[in-house]
């Protein structure tokens, strides 16, 4: 029975409610047809994937054949192109929304040597959204074209591989035979050098003899000096004797004859002595004469064996020199040997480099990877890839609006004082206003849903049973924050405000605007738990990819669990509020 | 109105209704402690404050059931405090209100608020009803809240806006009506669910004279149909003239509780005597008074000369002579009884 009662009372104030709501037409225009209004303007805006109204502006010093193609390439994209004579106006004309975005070409824009052909996108990054469409779509044309030109390029490079592969190939035995040579030349330097070094330059002028020589010249001639001069004094003294033998002979009495012969003969000895004395001096000179040409050529002996001391000394230093200078031959040969080696080993990797490229076609080298961007779903609307946001945003926004709108509507109600006094518990009102929130909204995504199932259906209906599940666990949790926003807020000026902020909030820290992802981590985790967020995400799932809602569970109970959460805030907010404004309304009848 | 089927004095019928248990058991501990010596409403001690300002100071009252019962006070003396504390709308620091249902049971206001909200009616000063739902959509929407079933709302409705005078605009919006006939629907609403007590907040104010006298008709008619009527309002000459019993309100407190001619005999015993003279002239006449001390005193009002005295009749004997003896006549003369306005002025000086 209390139950009953309950269910009773629940309808009479939801239809009050909605009869309240109705005749507010301000209210119901905005609230209920303003969403509508809003997915009917968005599928006019969305329902294409062109950017047919995007205007370029162009700027180049000097227009070429390179700078014209791009710009055809523009035009036949249904840019809508302007050429700037200045790169200041054209820049300008974007601050004046003449153009969306300016291209400028670098000076001498052409395939040339040395050309850093740059292509400049001036943008304003206040539309963001334009901006990533247009250089998205500006990109596309440009990469088109420099596909293009780095196709040509690469051809060029690669014709340029091919022949150094072959040239390594030709030159290879020519190096090979250098290296041998080299080899040869130093193994030959080794040789003469072993050689050179066992070759004994040692002289020692002590070994003649000269200084022996010298004395032994000294006593030679002192003892030919003192043979001379005992001959000479023999000899004299022979004469000596033989004139004391005549003189004695004479003296003697022997005969004349005698004497006379023995005169003669001592004559004879004394001529003989005589002759002997001269032959003997003839000798002696002779002997001073020899001796004085052997001391001169052992002077000329010593003095050449000096000389062949100092030549034998040059030689040993032209010996030690010319053995640090094969030293230093060899040690460039085997450093350029080593360097030989290396080029050697150099072009052999080359070689198996340029063999190793496989992929040698200069449309394969440009484009390795064909990018092929297909849509998960083969539509061709941006309206499908933003339907479930879409849908998110408007129950977040009319709910948002509408809790807010019924509960001030009562607040604001004389009618709050008789409320009070008819025997219907808080809860009832409560769960009336959320009742009468939730079938407006589920009036209203039943009629987006219908509309969108007319331009999709196929791919709506797919999963349409946990579309409708998700849709009413978005509904609920949106009319609860929006009850929230409702009872804390006493005037329809701030609880607009205040929702109108808290839809803002839950917008920007979702992806509609900006990625997630792009957002510093912590940020990030936030917005994980953004309540657009897990529904958008979970509605994506069911809506675009076909997935049971079960496949992402852990956002599912996210969202139970949020609702839940912003059901018991709601209530607790309801209760805290409902005294102070008894309160309020007592203190303005009193 | 209360659901008939509904024994207030069994225990286990008001469980079956939906009341909670623990609230019905506490109520039946209770409901005999505080006597109303058959009182409808009885006011037990109660104060109240707010922000530290004392508004009402132990104020004791008993309504007898079926009367009019008046409240009369200077603007913020908590007339509608008083009777806001009476429906439970706001608490009191300290005391009760003790309520009899149909069946007999007292029954606290504060500790059962769901038990008493289908004894009362109320009507504020200001209208209380949906502004964008039409005279018909109001009751049935406060009738549903009530518990009425539809043929009941009906019934009900035709019932209250014959009494109201309403029934040829029954399906206008409600805030299209006039200030009249929006008190007149506010009462409706009031009344919806047949209650036992009906209070009215300042129910004439903002009204003119006609609608003032057709409204007091009204409520004299939902009074003779047995409906206690508790109304506060500044229109002391309506409460003298329409409220059994009377309450003033003064000074935090009751000053005065009792019938009009009670609270008269209490603080006044003077006549109010109107005299106009042809001349135009009195001050030979207040000479006189004056010195014969025959009125405690007097005011000068649109031409006329009131007096207020306790000896009536020698004032005018004497008044006629001293006319005659000054060579001019009365022109208009009225003699009225001591008024509640007066009795009311003298208590709250």
């Amino acid at each position: 029975m209390r139950m009953n009662k309950f269910i009773k009372n629940t309808i009479t104030l939801v239809k009050k409610n909605i009869r309240l709501l109705i005749r507010a037409k301000a209210s119901a225009l905005i609230v209920i047809l303003g969403p509508l209004l809003i997915i009917f303007l968005a599928g006019l805006a969305f329902d294409n994937t062109n950017l047919y109204a995007v205007k370029v502006g162009t700027f180049s010093e000097k227009y070429n054949e390179l700078s014209n193609s791009f710009v055809d390439r523009l035009v036949d994209a249904q840019f809508k192109v302007t050429r700037f004579p200045e790169e200041d106006k054209c820049r300008s004309a974007i601050e004046r929304g003449e153009v969306h975005t300016c291209v400028v070409f670098s000076p001498d824009f052409t395939m040339a040597k040395d050309n850093s052909n740059e292509l400049s996108f001036y943008v304003d990054y206040s539309q963001i959204n334009l901006v990533w469409s247009v250089l998205n779509a500006m990109t596309e044309e440009v990469t088109e074209k420099s596909m293009e030109l780095s196709r040509n390029l690469t051809t060029i490079l690669v014709n340029a591989l091919e022949y150094s592969s072959t040239q390594v190939k030709e030159k290879r035995p020519s190096l090979i035979n250098l290296t041998t040579s080299n080899d040869l030349v130093n193994r030959r330097v080794t040789d003469v050098s072993i050689r050179l070094e066992e070759v004994s330059l040692d002289f020692d002028p002590g070994a003649f003899g000269t200084s022996d020589l010298s004395s032994q010249k000294g006593k030679v001639k002192h003892w030919v000096d003192a043979s001379i001069n005992l001959g000479s004094q023999a000899i004299s003294d022979a004469k000596s004797f033989v004139g004391n033998a005549n003189d004695v002979v004479q003296a003697s009495s022997i005969s004349g004859e005698q004497k006379q012969s023995l005169k003669d003969l001592f004559e004879s000895a004394i001529d003989e002595l005589n002759e002997m004395e001269g032959k003997f001096g003839d000798t002696k000179s002779l002997a001073e004469s020899q001796f004085n040409e052997l001391n001169s050529l052992i002077d000329t002996l010593v003095g050449k064996i000096t000389q062949t001391k100092a030549q034998m000394d040059q030689i040993d230093a032209a010996h030690d020199t010319s053995l640090a200078e094969l030293g230093d031959a060899k040690t460039a040969l085997d450093g350029s040997l080593k360097n030989l080696l290396d080029v050697q080993r150099a072009l052999n990797n080359i070689d198996n480099i340029i063999r190793s490229i496989e992929v040698k076609d200069p449309e394969a080298v440009v484009q390795p990877i064909v990018t092929n961007i297909k849509p998960v779903i083969s539509e061709q609307s941006y309206l499908n890839y933003i339907f479930p946001s879409l849908i998110v945003l408007i129950i977040m926004f009319t709910a948002l609006l509408l809790a807010p709108t019924l509960i001030l509507l009562e607040k604001k109600s004389p009618a709050y004082f008789r409320n009070f006094m008819a025997p219907v518990n808080g809860f009832t009102y409560l769960f009336a206003t959320f009742v009468t929130c939730f079938l407006l909204l589920i009036l209203q995504s039943v009629i987006i849903l219908a509309i969108a199932a007319v331009f999709f259906s196929s791919q709506l209906l797919a999963g349409i049973h946990y579309t409708i599940i998700l849709v009413f666990l978005v509904i609920a949790l949106f009319s609860a924050i929006g009850m929230m926003v409702g009872y804390i807020f006493n005037s329809e000026e701030t609880s607009a405000l205040g929702a109108i902020s808290l839809g803002s909030i839950f917008l920007f820290l979702s992806d509609v605007i900006i990625p997630i992802e792009s957002m510093p981590s912590w940020f990030m985790a936030i917005a994980e738990l953004n309540p657009f967020v897990v529904c958008s995400d979970l509605l994506r799932s069911t809506i675009i990819y076909d997935l049971s809602i079960f496949v992402l569970w852990q956002k599912l109970i996210l969202l139970v669990f949020l609702v839940f959460i912003a059901a018991a805030l709601a209530c607790s907010i309801y209760y805290f509020s409902r005294n102070k404004l008894i309160y309020k309304t007592f203190r303005k009848k009193s | 109105m209360v659901d008939d089927s509904i024994d207030f004095d069994n225990l286990h019928s008001l469980i079956k209704a939906g009341w909670p248990k623990d609230m019905v058991e506490e109520h039946f501990k209770d409901s005999n402690k505080k006597s109303a010596l058959g009182s409808a409403i009885f006011i037990d001690n109660i104060s109240k404050s707010f922000n530290n300002t004392q508004v009402l100071d132990k104020i004791s009252l008993a309504i007898n059931p079926g009367e009019i019962f008046g409240i009369i006070g200077l603007s913020g003396t908590g007339k509608t405090t008083l009777m806001n504390l009476m429906v439970g709308f706001i608490e009191p620091d300290a005391g009760d209100v003790v309520v009899r249902t149909p069946s007999g049971n007292n029954v606290s206001v504060f500790r059962f608020p769901e038990i008493i909200k289908a004894i009362f009616g109320f009507s504020t000063q200001y209208p209380s009803f949906y502004s964008k739902l039409t005279i018909k959509e109001n009751l049935a929407y406060f009738g549903e809240l009530f518990g009425l079933s539809p043929g009941q709302i009906y019934d009900r409705s035709t019932e209250l806006l014959s009494l109201v005078k309403l029934s040829r605009f029954e399906n206008a919006l409600a805030g299209n009506l006039s200030g009249g006939m929006q008190k007149r629907l506010d009462i409706a609403c009031a009344l919806i669910h047949k209650p036992s007590i009906l209070l009215l907040d300042e129910p004439t104010a903002d009204l003119d004279p006609l609608l003032r006298r057709q409204m007091w008709k009204i409520i004299r008619d939902i009074n003779k149909k047995g409906t206690t009527v508790i109304v506060a309002s500044h229109f002391i000459d309506e409460i003298e003239h329409y409220c059994s019993r009377i309450a003033v309100l003064n000074n935090k407190t009751i000053s005065f509780n009792g019938s009009s001619d009670d609270i008269r005999r209490k603080y006044t015993t003077n006549f109010e005597v109107q005299l106009k003279t042809s001349s135009g002239k009195y001050k030979y006449l207040l000479d006189y008074l004056a010195k014969h001390s025959l009125v405690a005193r007097n005011k000068m009002l649109e031409g006329k000369l009131i007096l207020y005295t306790s000896t009536p009749k020698r004032l005018l004997s004497d008044l006629f002579k001293i006319v005659a003896k000054h060579r001019d006549s009365i022109e208009s003369l009225d003699l009225a009884k001591p008024s509640l306005k007066e009795a009311f002025e003298e208590l709250v000086k």
